[in-house]
């Protein structure tokens, strides 16, 4: 196991386009939350099929929820708070949904960086200087 | 999944933010218990950066979370966050 991945740390994914959505979402009664990428989200912006996905990056987990499940998830969230945001789910609808873990790996197959930083204590007195 | 690992914060509600600065922009996610602190200082490798929102400088400990209540409800993602460069750090 990686040091680091022994480590609590704050993870900055850093991007010079936008970033594809992201979902707090608990997909089995045996884990917590965890955070996912639609998949056809991330095919979109690979510009690759499923089927090709699922060959080249196999150890990627992709799970499949009901949408139904998925909306009802996502729309506790006070970051979906914007009805727009989540305008393209149904929460009546009986589809599926295939999710794909977001990671260090899927980020950078995405072209995004990932800088990690040690959750300092705070200071005693007054504010921090520069940097 | 090791669950001694839950609390992690890669586990988080993951905040999407969109950092401008003149018509430069920069997309960041992290987790919505960073703080502004932890943001500029990973920012900051050398220079010395404020935080901006609406042309007023953020609060080192808010946390993002809190930045997003106070500032953003409602609004559809990313939170827009702007960023000056004071000086040059010396090494």
């Amino acid at each position: 196991e990686d040091e680091e991945d022994k480590k609590e740390v704050f993870e900055f994914q850093f991007s010079d386009r936008p970033l594809l959505p992201c979902y707090n979402i608990q997909v089995s009664l045996s884990q917590g939350p965890r955070n996912w990428l639609l998949l056809s989200d991330v095919l979109r912006r690979l510009r690759m099929s499923a089927r090709s996905f699922r060959q080249t990056f196999p150890h990627m987990e992709v799970v499949t929820v009901a949408e139904a499940e998925f909306f009802r998830q996502a729309s506790l969230s006070q970051l979906f708070s914007c009805p727009e945001e989540l305008e393209g789910f149904h929460p009546d609808s009986k589809d599926l949904l295939d999710l794909v873990e977001d990671s260090a790996e899927l980020a950078a197959l995405l072209g995004s960086t990932l800088e990690c930083r040690l959750p300092e204590p705070r200071a005693k007195f007054g504010g921090e200087g520069g940097c | 999944f090791d669950h001694s690992k839950a609390h992690f914060y890669r586990y988080d509600e993951q905040v999407s933010l969109c950092l401008e600065r003149s018509s430069l922009q920069k997309f960041v996610r992290c987790s919505v218990r960073a703080e502004v602190r932890h943001l500029r200082k990973v920012l900051c490798h050398r220079l010395n950066v404020q935080m901006l929102f609406n042309n007023e400088s953020l609060p080192d400990h808010m946390t993002m979370k809190r930045l997003w209540l106070s500032h953003w409800f409602g609004k559809a993602q990313p939170l827009v966050l702007h960023y000056t460069i004071k000086d040059k750090r010396t090494r």
